[in-house]
């Protein structure tokens, strides 16, 4: 039996989001597990400890904050959860929350998680946008993915994924974090679909006896992605 | 020196219009130039009493089209700016294209649709007195952010002076209108076939736009549009002024307070929308509403998003969609699930338009391809480089895999339809990837 707690299902998911609970219950069905769904959000209480795996996708910057008002009131249930080892996926802008604080485009100063040591400040006059491909530790294949965002991540260490090529305007070169459990990484959407080795990865970390299922629509996809995407990279060069 | 430059402007920009026309170039280009030498011109024009802006994601090039026909019929000589020309160059053009070289707008009316970015740059320069905002949705979010993000910039376009004419059913367009006097709302009243659950996958009228605290809906008319109400704040949907009385899309009709019947060459719940909003300007515009419910009566669209194919003598349908826009999708799906003939769904997602620069599919997951689980449904085609991006979000869908066929070429998915005559078919994509429906069609150039 696996427990998914899907954090502010109605309010972070911007993008498709949705999709990474969808394909990861089924993920964890095909190998044999009995897989349970609870979906949080604000106003709700949180019982971080009954869960196998936490996930939070991507919000508009003022959900983001009202979700971050919500959740930092189990800032020490998520410390517990986190340095214990628990499965932790939050993509988009959600990874944000984790660190010290966000300064928001209206001068507010929220506190964060307190999870890392990284800041956050954010702006309304300029978005970056643009499809990314990167490499992450651990991870052979390229990652995949969409970034939209109007914030700065100051004093990241060792973040999670390099980003090596870029259709748009992201001036990062690195991005996300990751430690014990936890992976957070800007990625918006449905990045568990898009990326099938990130999938896997969370469902080795979830179940005992991983077995290996291909998935050929997903691995089509993939391929096809990352083939258009090299190609695109050409003519924007 | 005023007059001298007003007349330099007018001349050049007509100038370069006629030698922009000869060599069949855009029509923002005479404005561009322009404003690179006379950069604050418009401030110098003057307007008529009667400057309407449409903005907003969905219906804005349809609902100008269709004010511009009504003000038109109801004797208004209208200057309208050409779609895609709905930046601050392409309002210069057809502005300044419309002055005499003293600076005087001759038509009655100036009409424009504004891109919801830029609307904020060219109203520095004068004011409508008339602003629509039709609707905001997740729309082309690889250039958009997402809504709240373009509501912020719309919220920079927004003067005092204006008075703002409002979707009243769509929460976020409806909070330009919170605290504020001089608005004049457009709705839906309760209608037939409203649901009092939002099944869709996502809500984006869950939280409220003032407070974020949840909201409530007393009922939807289709995704989050319909009635709402913050319980914490306050906010919640206003009485209008022009209202969908009635509806019934499956015959193809609408009623307006109660009192015009208006038939619809075109049934979605998006074009009984964007007819309310062309009704509603031109009774602002002071035309008279049987000329108004004369012109709109039946009326065709030109812009091509509907259109007839025959694949091998069969009939159907192209639904042309927006890109990276999930609720264009959804009403595209709407139309082809409600057909009881019983039709086949052939969706392409081929290499998505270029100047988008982005092969981003995650907007796959936000559409209700789960409404094509239905009874009225045969086949699910899914066609096109990104056939298997999708194949993977129709295994969610609950629609038996033996009515999914999935073809990367699309003259291969266009031979499966042609082995079934008696059905209908639709054709569901984007307007960058319609060509290649229409070019694989034995009648070219029916819009319907």
């Amino acid at each position: 039996m696996i427990r998914i707690l899907y954090l502010y299902h109605d309010l972070m998911t911007l993008y498709g989001d949705n999709g990474n609970i969808r394909v990861l219950e089924k993920y964890l069905r095909d190998q044999g597990e009995e897989v349970i769904v609870d979906r949080k959000t604000v106003g709700y209480t949180l019982d971080l400890a009954d869960y196998d795996f936490i996930y939070c996708g991507c919000g508009m910057e003022r959900s983001r904050n009202a979700a971050l008002k919500h959740l930092i009131n189990y800032k020490q249930d998520m410390k517990k959860a986190f340095e214990e080892g628990k499965v932790i996926l939050f993509t988009g802008n959600s990874w944000q929350m984790l660190g010290k604080g966000i300064q928001t485009a209206d001068g507010e100063k929220l506190e964060g998680l307190g999870l890392f040591e990284f800041d956050v400040t954010e702006q309304s006059e300029k978005r970056y946008v643009g499809d990314v491909l990167g490499h992450a530790r651990g991870f052979e294949e390229t990652f995949v993915g969409f970034i939209n965002r109007c914030s700065t991540v100051n004093n990241l260490d060792d973040p999670f994924m390099t980003i090596d090529k870029v259709i748009g305007n992201i001036p990062d070169k690195t991005d996300g974090i990751h430690r014990n459990n936890l992976f957070g990484v800007s990625l918006n959407g449905p990045l568990l679909v898009k990326n099938p080795h990130f999938a896997r990865k969370i469902v080795s970390l979830l179940v005992k006896d991983y077995k290996p299922i291909d998935y050929e629509n997903e691995r089509r996809g993939y391929e096809t992605t990352i083939s258009e995407l090299s190609s695109d990279m050409e003519k924007h060069v | 020196m005023k007059k001298i430059k007003v007349f330099l402007a007018v001349l050049m920009c007509r100038t370069l219009r006629f030698a922009a026309r000869l060599l069949g170039r855009g029509s923002s280009l005479p404005g561009k130039w322009t404003l690179k030498l006379f950069p604050d011109i418009l401030k110098d024009i003057q307007l008529p009493d009667l400057v309407i802006a449409v903005t907003g994601s969905n219906g804005k090039t349809s609902t100008i089209e269709m004010i511009n026909r009504v003000l038109s019929g109801g004797g208004l000589k209208v200057a309208v700016n050409r779609e895609g020309s709905n930046q601050t160059e392409g309002v210069a053009t057809t502005i300044l294209s419309d002055c005499t070289l003293s600076g005087k707008v001759k038509s009655d009316v100036v009409l424009l649709e504004n891109d919801e970015q830029w609307a904020r740059h060219t109203f520095r320069y004068f004011h409508p007195k008339y602003y629509v905002i039709t609707n905001l949705y997740r729309d082309q979010m690889t250039r958009n952010g997402h809504p709240e993000w373009i509501a912020d910039k719309i919220a920079k376009s927004i003067y005092d002076d204006m008075t703002l004419v409002l979707n009243a059913d769509d929460p976020l367009s409806a909070s330009f209108g919170y605290n504020r006097n001089n608005v004049i709302y457009f709705g839906a009243d309760h209608l037939e076939g409203d649901k009092t659950e939002n099944n869709s996958i996502y809500n984006d009228g869950n939280y409220c736009p003032i407070c974020k605290h949840p909201m409530k809906y007393d009922y939807y008319h289709y995704n989050h549009i319909g009635s709402y109400h913050c319980g914490n704040c306050g906010y919640k949907r206003q009485d209008t002024a022009y209202s969908l009385s009635a509806a019934d899309t499956n015959e193809g009709w609408i009623e307006i307070n109660g009192k015009y019947r208006i038939h619809l060459a075109f049934k979605g719940i998006y074009h009984c929308y964007n007819t309310l909003a062309a009704f509603t300007v031109s009774q602002i515009a002071g035309v008279d509403p049987q000329t108004a419910v004369k012109v709109l009566d039946n009326y065709n669209m030109t812009n091509g998003r509907v259109q007839r194919l025959v694949y091998g003598g069969r009939e159907g349908t192209l639904l042309a969609s927006k890109h990276e826009n999930s609720i264009s999708y959804d009403r595209s799906i709407d139309v082809a699930t409600a057909d009881e003939k019983g039709a086949d769904v052939m969706i392409i997602v081929d290499a998505i338009s270029r100047k988008y620069f982005t092969s981003e599919t995650s907007w796959l997951w936000d559409i209700d391809f789960e409404n094509l689980n239905n009874e009225n449904i045969r086949h699910v085609v899914l066609a096109g480089r990104y056939c298997y991006d999708l194949a993977v979000r129709f295994e969610y869908t609950g629609i038996p895999q033996e009515k999914i066929k999935v073809y990367e070429s699309i003259p291969e998915a266009v031979e499966f339809l042609k082995g079934d005559r008696e059905h209908p078919f639709y054709v569901i994509t984007c307007f960058a990837d319609s060509g290649k429906a229409l070019s694989l069609s034995e009648v070219k150039g029916v819009r319907l």
